[in-house]
């Protein structure tokens, strides 16, 4: 893959993810989040009113930025910048937008990918008996998500939480991404290597300039890759094989 | 191969910093936007800008950075001020050319470095989420889903969603809208607010020359050095620009009403400061607040300045500021009220030929008396009007006669008495005056409010109305900027009506005149500036002169009736500056403030002096730097005719690496008053601050702050005090899988007291029930009652501690460790007020993995709030677990959980109510690879201690019994069913339960069932039906049917 950009943050990054034209990084000592532009400059700095202590993850939909830690789920409204807990007592493994204010969340503990919506209940979207051991989550196109649920699967799941097809991905992978194009991205954290799933098929980039891939996530035809807590790697994807 | 890319890469951007490449403009005095030119382009080179290289001279002096951007894509330079004409504009930049890349698409940009420290600390409020992209053919995406929900017990609800993003290009014009439209029965976890969230319409527009937006916008206008007035709001704003000309116009009703709070701090209270127009709680439109400290504004965050809460408009500060009796606060804020409908309007021109510049804005808001929030009589409304504008009048009779047995009072002479739901003639409304000042209090035994006697009660059966208002502001500016000279005229009429009930609608106009006249160049700055204000002048807008009051000796801005001002900055070498100004406020009764004062920086020395009427301040500041240190010592002085106040600090920062960073302050501060011959010293405060930060990369992090504050009272006779505050976060890695993090907080606020009132609103339509035997209200989303809390104005002084921690280990092989805790305290001196925690320990064991998981965990909770006396009963609980996972055994894959639970009910902080203690075991193997069949069986024993509201039950035990079985169906891709039957049975060794206990868990058979049904037809509609059945012995048989139509585009 061809490096395009790489930017070293003063602060500690725990965790990237995409929102629009913009990148979120959720800084490790769990107090901002940090809003790069499409140009990958600062935009703009969010303070949090609740400190997260074990700050884990971020992911955004239109209306909210929903942060995570070790036991609570946030959801913070982009317009008002009001933090309130979203799930309690829940150790989110993966989170995947299903529509504006409503999410997919894997539940690492309880073992189940719950379908929380807009007015605030949670209902099962997979089960255990369907997903194993859920964890990271990801969007594709045309009403489609992902799910890691076994160290060497993924599962493509539909609108209505069916499963429509399962497809095998190198052992240990944990981060998973999607492009626009259909492709899913894993990989392992703490190694260099990126996997590109495509046709059932993965295909493995070494990222020389990457030690220690933190997170992953994908802007157009760009990879946004946290390596380590203070390097942020972006990468031109590969064209479409077929 | 890597490493060597790598170091190329960086070798590139940052050693050789591409290739540099100059151009000169020369601009036409109107246009913002000019083509750069194109000879840096090469064929199939993409030139990639170096962020921080590209520079814009104007007459050779740089240009702020902050208005122009280069955007090489377009091969343009955008000018976000229009510059004079004739000027002479150069550009310079560095570039990379890159092979290959695409040249059309957004932007690319190399970034070198570091991003800098200051600018992690930018902290910009809002998110553009209304960014307009350029489209060219339409795009629709959205959502749309209809149900409808049918239940035994709630009726037929129906339930719609809408959500529709549309962009697109027509006649040139560029149109991006969203539409999202949420209607629903609200669930017991839903708010209203979270609806409200949602419900919005955003549709902007752009043109050739103009743009709008319409929705939920910002409306308002800049009334030069006014103010600026800006609401949040519903409604639209569209702005033009032709040539020389630019017009904007908008209409909304806004969320908010604005409101200014000033106020000096408490000694050793960091909060709350309510920002509230009755001093006690209002809801606040989040986001709307600008804080000022000392006349420095603030930032909100946790780890920033302050933190607010929008549902009661309590501020406080963080440690960063440590508030005392000399904190000068001040906020503008707009806060919900739903008392009449508002609206606003705004109408802007302006014409900018060559250096001259026109504008003319027109702003109005105001409430419609005929929209009030309860319909007023014609007899109210005359009440009302004839009382002019003295809104402490506005008062009317709480009490409505509604006929007999529809109301809950009855009346008794001249007082009302509370009789039960539906049981009296009167429907009476109270309102909160304050400690011995009403005649009634809140009896929550009897779920009303109680005659006690006038003055001897806190409320009044009377209804406080606020005034329908409106406000019509006309501003005007004419302003002439060439070279280093400016000045500029600014006008504005204020007409405001403050009873729209009154006959003259108790009318009050007045205007204001700003006259400014400045020379500004690199060695000289002098500025000129007069005001004059009719009475009454004030704009409801954020101001720009903010600390008036400690500019003009306590004189405020109501009282001006004519300033003038005259300022000048002398810089004639790099390490001299001298400032001075001379001031004159002259108020409405004749009294004139006199103001004058300078300062001088020399090298590191800073100096200044200032005189305001008979005030004198003085304040000297040396802060060298020497290699990394930076010590500080200062000294000032206030000295008035009855007062004086000295301080002095010391201190300094310290870098003496690059992972660390300190400081440290002490301040001392003394109060005294005259006495006969010399000044007698009152009181001294002291504050020791010291601040860390260290970081090394990623193994270790410790940040923080603390320090002791104290007062010692040396004449007066009160208690001398002293408190320690701090932060501390740490974080340690010593290795991958191996983090250990924790997080400390102690600080000093106050609380404020509550009053929780439960009102009767109809059987099955509230969120708590009444215990009959105990009085106590107990949460049941099917309860007769709604819970009102009531902010009494009353603080007491309390300490907030905090700390929490996270621990991880997960690098050895064998099993990995997480475990985690917070706890939280606010206490008074004497008590505690509220407690909450929680911590969770789990060991995975991997060792065993290929075919069992065992995990072990123990978690447990607390809580308490005693000032919510009703529902703030002190809870803990702990549960120690062990879970089994096997691998698939004979085609079977099993699930156990055994589980050890304790919960405790507490009466008050040292006796219980009752106590739970017992086991639950539950088994749930998944059989068959193909079938998937999911039987499930628990069982739960449990004792329960003696109640002390229920002694007559003694010591018991109650036994749960629960066994289900669940199936999930798919039918090609399309179709997924999903079934479960079980039945649950609850057993005790008594006739009956404690009433809070059988609420959650009613003795008997209790089957159950659900079914759900998804299927998608396309990719673009779906479709889920559900049905549950449940069949409690408490409670009639319920059964819910629900069914769902969704289309995704």
């Amino acid at each position: 893959m061809e490096l395009l950009s790489t930017i070293v943050t003063e602060g500690d990054v725990v965790d990237i993810c995409v929102d629009g034209e913009k990148v979120l990084l959720l800084e490790g000592n769990g107090a901002r989040v940090v809003v790069l532009n499409s140009e990958f400059a600062i935009a703009e700095t969010i303070p949090l009113e609740k400190r997260l202590v074990s700050a884990r993850g971020i992911t955004a939909d239109r209306y909210y930025i929903y942060l995570y830690d070790d036991n609570t789920l946030y959801r913070l409204a982009k317009d008002k910048l009001n933090m309130s807990v979203w799930l309690n007592n829940i150790s989110v493994a993966g989170l995947a937008s299903y529509a504006p204010g409503e999410m997919l969340v894997s539940d690492r503990r309880r073992r189940i990918v719950w379908f929380k919506t807009l007015f605030g209940e949670s209902r099962s979207f997979l089960e255990p008996v369907e997903v194993g051991q859920p964890g990271e989550m990801a969007v594709f196109p045309e009403g489609i998500f992902a799910v890691l649920a076994a160290p060497n699967r993924l599962l493509k799941v539909n609108r209505a939480g069916i499963v429509v097809s399962s497809i095998l991905v190198p052992e240990g992978v944990d981060l998973l991404t999607a492009d626009k194009k259909g492709r899913a991205l894993v990989a392992r954290r703490g190694e260099k290597v990126i996997w590109l799933v495509e046709d059932g098929s993965a295909k493995g980039f070494e990222l020389t300039e990457a030690t220690d891939i933190r997170a992953i996530a994908t802007l157009e035809d760009k990879l946004i890759v946290l390596d380590g807590a203070n390097k942020i790697l972006i990468f031109f994807l590969p064209h479409r094989s077929s | 191969m890597g490493e060597g890319y790598f170091l190329l890469f960086f070798l590139t951007v940052a050693i050789i910093p591409g290739e540099r490449f100059q151009t000169f403009i020369l601009t036409d005095g109107i246009s913002t936007e000019y083509p750069l030119s194109q000879t840096y382009k090469k064929e199939g080179i993409f030139p990639v800008l170096i962020l921080g290289t590209d520079s814009v001279f104007v007459e050779e002096k740089p240009l702020n950075r902050a208005d122009f951007f280069l955007d090489l894509s377009g091969d343009r330079l955008v000018l976000l001020k229009r510059l004079p004409r004739w000027s002479v504009v150069r550009v310079v930049f560095n570039y990379i050319g890159c092979p290959g890349m695409k040249q059309e698409g957004q932007r690319l940009a190399v970034k070198l470095g570091s991003l800098k420290e200051d600018e992690t600390l930018t902290i910009v409020q809002r998110i553009d989420t209304a960014k307009l992209p350029a489209a060219d053919e339409w795009g629709i995406s959205g959502s749309k889903s209809l149900g409808f929900s049918l239940g035994s017990d709630e009726g037929i609800g129906i339930e719609q969603a809408t959500r529709v993003v549309l962009s697109g290009k027509v006649e040139d014009v560029v149109v991006e809208a969203e539409l999202s439209d949420q209607s629903a029965p609200i669930p017991p976890e839903g708010t209203t607010l979270e609806l409200e969230e949602l419900d919005r319409i955003i549709i902007n527009m752009r043109g050739k020359g103009w743009a709008g937006s319409f929705g939920d916008v910002e409306v308002g206008t800049a009334a030069g050095s006014f103010g600026t007035l800006k609401r949040r709001a519903t409604g639209g704003v569209v702005k033009g620009e032709r040539g020389i000309f630019s017009l904007s116009a908008g209409y909304a009703r806004p969320r908010g009403k604005f409101a200014r709070a000033s106020f000096l701090g408490t000694d050793g209270v960091q909060g709350p400061y309510p920002l509230a127009p009755d001093g006690r709680s209002a809801q606040l439109v989040p986001g709307s607040e600008v804080v000022y400290l000392d006349g420095n504004r603030l930032v909100r965050g946790w780890d920033a300045d302050y933190t607010i809460d929008y549902s009661t408009g309590e501020l406080i500060f963080t440690n960063r500021h440590i508030i005392g009796s000399r904190s000068r606060i001040e906020a503008e804020f707009q806060y919900l009220t739903e008392a009449y409908e508002r609206s606003q309007m705004v109408f802007g021109l302006g014409v900018q030929p060559g250096p001259f510049q026109f504008e003319c804005s027109f702003f109005q808001e105001g409430d419609n008396p005929e929209k009030f929030l309860e319909e007023l009589t014609t007899e109210e409304k005359q009440t009302l009007g004839a009382i002019g504008d003295d809104s402490s009048r506005a008062w009317l009779p709480g009490a409505k006669y509604v006929g007999l047995g529809q109301g809950d009072y009855v009346r008794e002479g001249e007082y009302y008495r509370f009789v039960g739901t539906g049981k009296g003639d009167y429907q009476v409304s109270f309102t909160l005056k304050g400690d011995s000042l009403g005649s009634y209090v809140y009896d929550d035994t009897l779920g009303g409010f109680r005659y006690v006697g006038v003055n001897a009660g806190n409320y009044i059966d009377s209804v406080k109305v606020p005034l329908p208002q409106r406000g019509e502001i006309i501003y005007g500016k004419t302003g002439f900027e060439l070279a280093r000279f400016t000045t500029t005229l600014e006008g504005a009429f204020q007409r405001r009506s403050l009873n729209l009930f009154a006959q003259n609608q108790a009318r009050r106009d007045a205007g204001a005149l700003d006259f400014t006249l400045g020379w500004k160049d690199s060695l000289v700055a002098i500025n000129y500036r007069h005001r004059s204000c009719g009475k009454d002048f004030l704009l409801p807008a954020e101001v720009k002169d903010v600390d008036f009051a400690y500019r003009w000796g306590g004189a405020e801005e109501m009282d001006r009736q004519a300033t003038d001002e005259f300022f000048t900055r002398l810089t004639p070498w790099q390490w001299l500056e001298l400032r001075g100004e001379l001031g004159r406020l002259v108020k409405f009764n004749n009294n004139i403030v006199n103001r004058f004062g300078g300062g001088c920086r020399l090298g590191w020395f800073w100096g200044e002096f200032f005189r305001v009427n008979e005030s004198n301040r003085v304040k000297a500041t040396l802060s060298p730097r020497v290699l990394w240190v930076s010590p500080k010592v200062g000294w000032e002085m206030e000295l008035e005719t009855q007062k004086r106040v000295r301080a002095w600090d010391i201190g300094g920062d310290v870098k003496p690496m690059e992972s660390f960073n300190g400081g440290a302050e002490f301040r001392v501060t003394e109060y005294a008053q005259p006495d006969s011959e010399r000044w007698q010293l009152i009181n001294q405060s002291q504050v020791l601050q010291v601040n860390w930060n260290w970081l090394t990369k990623e193994l270790v992090r410790v940040e923080g702050l603390g320090g002791i504050q104290r007062m010692d009272f040396i004449t007066v006779n009160e208690n001398n005090w002293r408190q320690f505050f701090g932060t501390l976060i740490a974080r340690w890695t010593p290795k991958r899988g191996l983090v250990f993090s924790t997080a400390a907080n102690q600080s000093y606020r106050q609380v404020q007291l509550r009053e929780e009132q439960f009102r009767y609103v109809g059987k099955g339509n509230g969120s708590y029930r009444r215990d009959s035997i105990t009085g106590g209200y107990i949460l049941d989303p099917k309860g007769d009652y709604e819970r009102v809390v009531v902010f009494l104005g009353k603080f007491t002084a309390a300490k907030e501690f905090s700390y929490n921690g996270v621990v991880e280990i997960s690098s050895f092989e064998p099993m990995g460790f997480s475990g985690s805790f917070s706890y939280e305290r606010i206490g008074s001196d004497t008590a505690l007020l509220s407690e909450a925690g929680r911590f969770d320990l789990r060991v995975d064991v991997f060792a065993l993995e290929s075919f069992v998981s065992p995990v072990i965990g123990f978690a447990g909770d607390l809580s308490v709030d005693r000032t919510s006396p009703m529902t703030g009963k002190r809870t803990t609980r702990h549960q120690e677990f062990i879970e089994l996972l096997t691998t698939r055994i004979l085609d079977i894959e099993i699930r156990n959980r055994l589980e050890y639970n304790a919960f405790f009910r507490w009466l008050s902080l040292d006796e219980i109510d009752y106590e739970e203690r017992g086991f639950r075991f539950s088994v749930t193997p998944v059989i068959g690879t193909r079938w998937r069949l999911e039987p499930g069986f628990s069982i739960e024993p449990k004792v329960i201690s003696q109640p002390v509201s229920y002694p007559e039950l003694g010591r018991f035990r109650l036994v749960t019994l629960e066994s289900w079985l669940a199936n999930t169906r798919v039918l090609g891709e399309k179709t997924k069913l999903r079934a479960q039957v079980g039945l649950k049975y609850r057993w005790a060794s008594v006739p009956y339960l404690p009433w809070e206990v059988g609420l959650s868990q009613p003795l008997g058979w209790t089957p159950q069932a659900s079914f759900t049904f998804e299927h998608l037809f396309n990719e673009i509609f779906q479709a889920s039906v559900q049905y549950t059945f449940e069949d409690r012995p408490d409670r009639s048989t319920e059964h819910r049917f629900s069914f769902q139509l969704r289309a995704c585009f």
